[in-house]
């Protein structure tokens, strides 16, 4: 509640500061509120990480957050590695520029939720393992099956890792109008610092900050859309309909034969399953009853978290698509149609502007770049338990761990840039 | 673990309850999550306007947003009712072997 109220204070100071964002092109002018509220995140943030430094004392206590945390905080974590930038502006962006079709989205990502927990989460959860690596090597011989597993861990780590990094240095030029480079760099350095220092624990912790902050403010903006149509959806679906014709209202051409319709339904459900640092959370809890547990929290979270953003993207329709404001009138000189500013995966940043002003602007773009940086960390801590414990599993150090993994973050950082 | 102990929770008719009654409530729930999982996506693929269809004559809200969201609320449901099922059930199972194992 502290938090939130000092959030209040700072962002108001912010915003008569800073003034109205100006409509550049490339660039967006420094954006102070978002810029405020997103320092302040990550001093909270580093609070935890100091805090959960100090409390890190064994490489279970490292990777695992010493099997402490309770079933509703692991799936509000779950829930907070699952909702990326890519769920919150990628889907309501959807949603802006297709209607129905971004529910469908949706839709497919949750639907892996229940086949986890039906079918991997309790015999991965009864090996009590680490890492994927540990679960196959269980079962097969070890050192090439290690080798193996590991490598394909690394290698979908640092694909991921990549995307979000490169994805994070253009949010921030978008959100806070710095240098491409020194957003990148800004994220790898926090991303060091979390993980190094914090572990599981922390990155754990700043998940579910995270988590909480991004449902409260998709919160308030969905119901802040509902409240200009009375809280009727019929209302706000008529509206959508008069900007965007009757097709926003119908599955359209997203899916169009069998082949198709099947390949991407099950990429949808089983993209949940393969990702390494979802699966690590099934280990911070106590024991299996809380694993489950944590899985049903998070289904929780994250199907109401889609709701929401199916809401905010029927908002965006109605609140930006009309509002010259929030055009990007370059481009639509040259092109025709209604491109918003910086593409369509910041409707709803565009859309917060519109319900919220600037303050609530600056608290959503925090909100989304702490996404950005939270799940890079969650991925670096998978990637880094993969080289220090699988491919050194004989010499498992704390000072060892560090050392390897700040070498692949440098790398990455570099790659990145 | 050694083989002997191995044997003795597997010849235990107790855990070859769990294991059966587990297994066939997880294939269970799995297959009726898909069903509604799959005949939603192939009916977008096949027949569309059949979610496009409106609610009633003077609503633009296709049927197709309700059911859309029932199938959001039907994935978190049957996460529900397998945790409650394994939480209760199959714990007290599980605790009821381990004890008679130990006694023997």
């Amino acid at each position: 509640m502290n938090r939130i109220f000092t959030f209040l204070i700072l962002g108001a100071i912010a915003v008569f500061a800073s003034g109205a964002i100006e409509g550049a092109v490339e660039k967006q002018a420094l954006n102070m509120s978002a810029i405020v509220m997103f320092v302040i995140f990550v001093g909270a943030t580093l609070g935890i990480t100091y805090w959960a430094a100090k409390r890190t004392k064994s490489a279970k206590d490292f990777y695992t957050a010493g099997g402490g945390i309770t079933g509703f905080q692991n799936g509000m974590a779950i829930a907070g590695d699952y909702m990326s930038a890519a769920s919150f502006l990628g889907i309501s962006g959807l949603v802006y520029l297709k209607g129905y079709d971004g529910l469908i989205y949706s839709i497919g990502f949750l639907v892996g939720w229940p086949i986890i927990l039906f079918m991997i989460a309790e015999p991965l959860r009864n090996l009590g393992k680490y890492t994927f690596a540990d679960v196959a090597a269980y079962r097969l011989r070890q050192v090439p099956i290690r080798t193996l597993a590991a490598s394909g861990s690394i290698a979908t780590v640092v694909l991921y890792l990549i995307a979000q990094m490169v994805g994070s240095g253009k949010l921030i030029q978008l959100l806070f109008g710095l240098q491409y480079e020194v957003a990148v760099i800004l994220v790898g350095v926090l991303m060091v610092l979390y993980v190094t220092f914090g572990g599981m624990l922390a990155t754990t912790w700043v998940q579910i900050v995270k988590a909480f902050l991004l449902l409260s403010g998709a919160t308030f903006m969905a119901v802040a859309v509902m409240a200009h149509y009375n809280f009727s959806f019929g209302s706000l679906f008529a509206a959508a309909v008069d900007v965007k014709g009757i097709e926003v209202m119908s599955p359209g051409g997203l899916v169009s034969d069998t082949i198709s319709a099947i390949s991407l339904a099950i990429a949808l459900m089983f993209g949940t399953a393969g990702l390494p640092h979802i699966l690590m959370r099934f280990f911070t809890v106590g024991d299996a009853k809380e694993a489950r547990k944590s899985v049903f929290y998070a289904t929780g979270f994250i199907g109401y978290f889609y709701i929401l953003t199916f809401i905010i993207g029927f908002g965006a329709i109605v609140m930006v698509f009309q509002n010259p404001q929030y055009l990007d009138l370059a481009k639509q000189a040259v092109s025709g149609g209604s491109p918003i500013l910086g593409g369509n995966n910041m409707a709803a940043i565009h859309l917060s502007h519109a319900v919220g002003g600037d303050f609530f602007l600056g608290f959503i773009s925090a909100v989304a770049f702490a996404t950005i940086l939270a799940v890079v960390s969650g991925l670096t801590l998978a990637g880094a338990s993969a080289i220090s414990h699988d491919l050194y599993a004989s010499v498992i150090k704390r000072g060892n761990v560090d050392g390897v993994k700040e070498m692949q973050v440098s790398k990455i950082a570099t790659v990145a840039l | 673990m050694n083989k002997e102990l191995v044997d003795k929770i597997k010849n235990n008719p107790d855990y070859q309850e769990l294991v059966s009654k587990r297994t066939s409530f997880a294939i269970k729930l799995s297959i009726s999550v898909l069903v509604v999982y799959f005949t939603f996506i192939l009916t977008i693929a096949f027949n569309p306007s059949v979610l496009g269809a409106p609610l009633s004559s003077d609503s633009v809200t296709t049927i197709g947003i309700p059911i859309g969201v029932a199938v959001i609320i039907f994935a978190f449901i049957t996460t529900g009712i397998y945790t409650k099922r394994a939480n209760g059930e199959f714990d007290d199972l599980a605790n009821k072997i381990k004890k008679s194992v130990k006694e023997d």
